[in-house]
């Protein structure tokens, strides 16, 4: 045998055949390097001992929130060769196992080629790093991929930005080891301090197991020892070497997850300083905001803690783009600051684990991508995880909602929980539970759960129910707020982030069910010239979901006049089917719209809408 | 080599033994090519990845050590096996890894702990040492005259 494999070796030699090679991932001194440090050993470690907690959280999506660009990880069209929006002209290419991108210079008309070396995201769309060339800084390339539709856009078209910067997008240099390693990787150190280049560093690319775990060196050394495994699994306690979140106290457990889903800040330069070089001090199972400050808005400044009103000064909109002014959240992927608003938080024991599982469990029947989804339990996807707690309410649920028990109205999270963050160009449940009331929505703007599904009824429609249902004074309200339905409002009057929610709402099948289809297309229509990107592609996706629309032709990223075009042709199309609107509607039986309309498209909330996500 | 009573009922029970322990392992392998067949969970799902190896481990030591039965059983007729005590010794040292290994990689495999095997695992290296102790008390003890022409 061995001579056999000397001789294959020897002839294939001679014959100067190529010997098969693996990808070669890209050159690792230009990007962030991968070094376990502090006691971290990374997920390789812990595969052997867990291989089912392991595996599932191999197939969520923090596993691939960031990765190196090699095949497979890689999910974008970089075969499509020329892209243009905005006036230029971008190139993609894959070059063997290599990803490059072409970008037209400043001035110029040669390309600049880069090699890709980092990715973040892999469910909604994915973002592509390469080497600025100074140290191990990256530089983004300005347009993402969005993996649902299978097309590329600018970056700031993928989110809710003002139209001034989707047209002139701010430089993204050294963003990914500034921000987004802090919660992308596991074990981060930015190193970078000024202007100059980074060193950064972390001890696992992804959101790994030691992220939620924390460090697990002496986990694994001592548990290098069998008869130790086997007696921890005899007396079926935890193991203190490591941490598992499932064991900790409710507060302390969702703090891990909130170690990341917050916005948060350091508590001083000196804090920041030192986090940049030795990493957050923060480990799971510790408290906190021992070693960083939540930020809360506060309506009343007054209220608000020493940090919080510096950042507003110092950063003005920053809590505006974050934040309801009643401070809750608006944005997704910060649910801790949602939760700890939260009642069943405060004074119950809600955590993220109360409806969210971390790893599928072996008797999930789901897919395992439609589990990643949102990492919900099977048996938090109804009612059940509201009426462990509050049993009474489930027993008798149609008394509670008025609405028949197998109905979207008596799902504790439509008017618990309703749509009212952004995030990833779609709009996602609040986590702070509350109760729907109009005074709320006239106070901050946000649009009211009840609204959210009945879009063709009015503010004083709702307030009369909740006034009956649940004793709700309710509230002055001008002519348009009593007449006119809530969606058409607020599609044609709110800011750009109460379009794109109501825009969302609008392809929602519950809201479809519950405020009819016909009357959808004529103000969906309005969204196709949005001047947000965001809002058009929100409103294009909604009127795609509807009858007769579906193979509507129609690109957000086109001129003004196309996308004018556009409109005018789904107006057309659903003034085929006329149908005398319900009260209140600014429009007539055949579908021309009265000068309600125009007079409301004159009261739309102009300010610019920035959210940070 | 005339063949006595007793070299005659080892013989007999080695070759029960191993046809039966081919019988019950290639059975096993049947069963386990069933489970991926079906795309059993309990079987095939990540998080069961040890159970797997263990039944494939207990597949495949049960189908060899019925094999080495067979061995052992035509060292003994060929008159090569060892002498008296010895070779008694080493025939329950042989049909005790016969059954102890395969049985305790198929027992670990039913309950497992995280990555790691049930407690059956414990039997193997019983089986192990009994396995090691019979070859090399045929091996060192194996007569050099052989069968009669």
């Amino acid at each position: 045998m061995l001579l056999t494999a000397l001789s294959s070796g020897l002839a294939w030699g001679s014959l100067k055949l190529p010997l098969p090679r693996g990808p070669v991932p890209p050159p690792a001194d230009r990007r962030p390097l991968e070094l376990p440090l502090d006691g971290y050993v990374t997920s390789s470690e812990c595969k052997a001992c867990h291989p089912g907690p392991h595996a599932s959280w191999r197939a969520s999506y923090h596993s691939t929130m960031t990765q190196v660009a090699m095949p497979g990880a890689v999910a974008g069209d970089f075969d499509a060769g020329a892209l243009t929006f905005l006036g230029k002209t971008y190139r993609v290419e894959r070059r063997g196992s290599e990803f490059w991108v072409g970008i037209p210079p400043e001035q110029g008309a040669d390309l600049q080629w880069h090699q890709v070396v980092q990715t973040t995201g892999s469910h909604s769309m994915q973002v592509y790093w390469f080497s600025s060339g100074e140290g191990r800084t990256l530089d983004q390339f300005p347009l993402v991929f969005l993996l649902q539709e299978n097309r590329w856009i600018p970056r700031n078209s993928a989110f809710l930005r003002p139209p001034s910067v989707q047209q002139h997008p701010p430089s993204e240099k050294s963003r990914w080891n500034r921000t987004c390693v802090l919660c992308h990787t596991t074990d981060p150190r930015s190193r970078i301090l000024g202007e100059g280049p980074a060193d950064t560093v972390v001890s696992e690319i992804g959101i790994s197991c030691e992220a939620c775990h924390g460090p697990g060196e002496e986990h694994v050394r001592v548990n290098r020892d069998p008869a130790r495994r086997y007696l921890r699994y005899l007396e079926g306690d935890g193991d203190p070497t490591i941490v598992n979140p499932a064991r900790l106290p409710h507060d302390r457990a969702t703090q891990v997850c909130g170690q990341c889903h917050s916005v948060f800040y350091s508590k001083s330069q000196r804090d920041y300083e030192r986090q940049a070089v030795e990493g957050f001090r923060y480990r799971p199972g510790d408290r906190l905001e021992d070693t960083r400050h939540i930020v809360r808005f506060a309506a009343d400044p007054a209220d608000a803690s020493p940090l919080d009103r510096q950042l507003t000064e110092f950063f003005p909109g920053y809590m505006q783009g974050r934040f309801w002014s009643d401070g809750m959240i608006r944005v997704g992927g910060r649910e801790y600051n949602s939760l700890l608003e939260n009642p069943c938080y405060q004074r119950g024991e809600l955590s993220c684990l109360s409806c969210h599982s971390l790893h599928q469990p072996e008797d999930d029947p789901r897919e395992p991508r439609a589990w990643a989804d949102d990492l919900l339990r099977v048996d938090a996807q109804g009612n059940q995880a509201c009426v462990a707690c509050h049993e009474d309410l489930g027993e008798a649920i149609e008394a509670h909602t008025f609405h028949a028990s197998d109905s979207a109205g008596s799902a504790c999270m439509n008017c618990h929980m309703p749509h009212t963050s952004y995030a990833l160009q779609k709009a996602i449940r609040s986590h702070t539970i509350d109760s729907p009331q109009v005074n709320t929505e006239l106070q901050t703007g946000r649009p009211n759960a009840c609204n959210l599904c009945h879009l063709d009824r009015s503010l004083a429609w709702t307030a009369e129910r909740l006034q009956a249902w649940y004793g709700q004074e309710p509230p002055a309200l001008d002519p348009d707020q009593a007449q006119v339905p809530a969606g058409v409002r607020w599609l044609l009057t709110g800011d750009a982030g109460v379009r794109a929610l109501t825009a969302w709402s609008m392809g929602w099948e519950p809201a479809q069910e519950a405020a009819g289809r016909a009357w959808l297309p004529g103000y969906l229509a309005e969204t196709l010239t949005d001047p947000y990107d965001a809002v058009r592609f929100i409103g294009a996706r909604s009127l795609a979901s509807l009858p007769g629309f579906a193979d509507f032709d129609y690109e957000p990223l086109a001129s003004p006049d196309v996308r004018g075009a556009a409109r005018l042709e789904a107006l057309r199309r659903w003034r085929e089917t006329p149908q005398p609107p319900p009260p209140g509607f600014p429009h007539d039986e055949d579908g021309d719209f009265t000068p309600d309309h125009t007079r409301l498209l004159g009261l739309r909330d102009q300010r610019p809408v920035d959210l940070v996500e | 080599m005339s063949e006595s009573p007793e070299d005659a009922g080892l013989v007999h029970a080695h070759l029960r033994f191993g046809w039966w322990s081919l019988f019950v392992f290639l059975t096993l392998g049947v069963l386990l090519e069933a489970l991926h067949a079906l795309k059993a969970s309990y079987y095939l799902h990540p998080a069961h990845e040890t159970r797997r190896l263990m039944w494939t481990l207990s597949h495949t030591h049960g189908t060899l050590l019925g094999l080495m039965q067979f061995a052992f059983a035509a060292t003994i007729r060929w008159g090569y096996a060892p002498p008296g005590g010895r070779r008694a010794l080493a025939s329950h040292c042989l049909r005790a890894a016969g059954i102890l290994i395969p049985a305790g990689f198929f027992l670990a495999g039913l309950v497992l702990h995280g990555g790691d095997p049930g407690v059956g695992i414990l039997l193997v290296p019983l089986g192990a040492l009994s396995l090691m102790l019979g070859v090399l008390l045929t091996a060192l003890n194996l007569q050099p005259s052989g069968p009669d022409p």
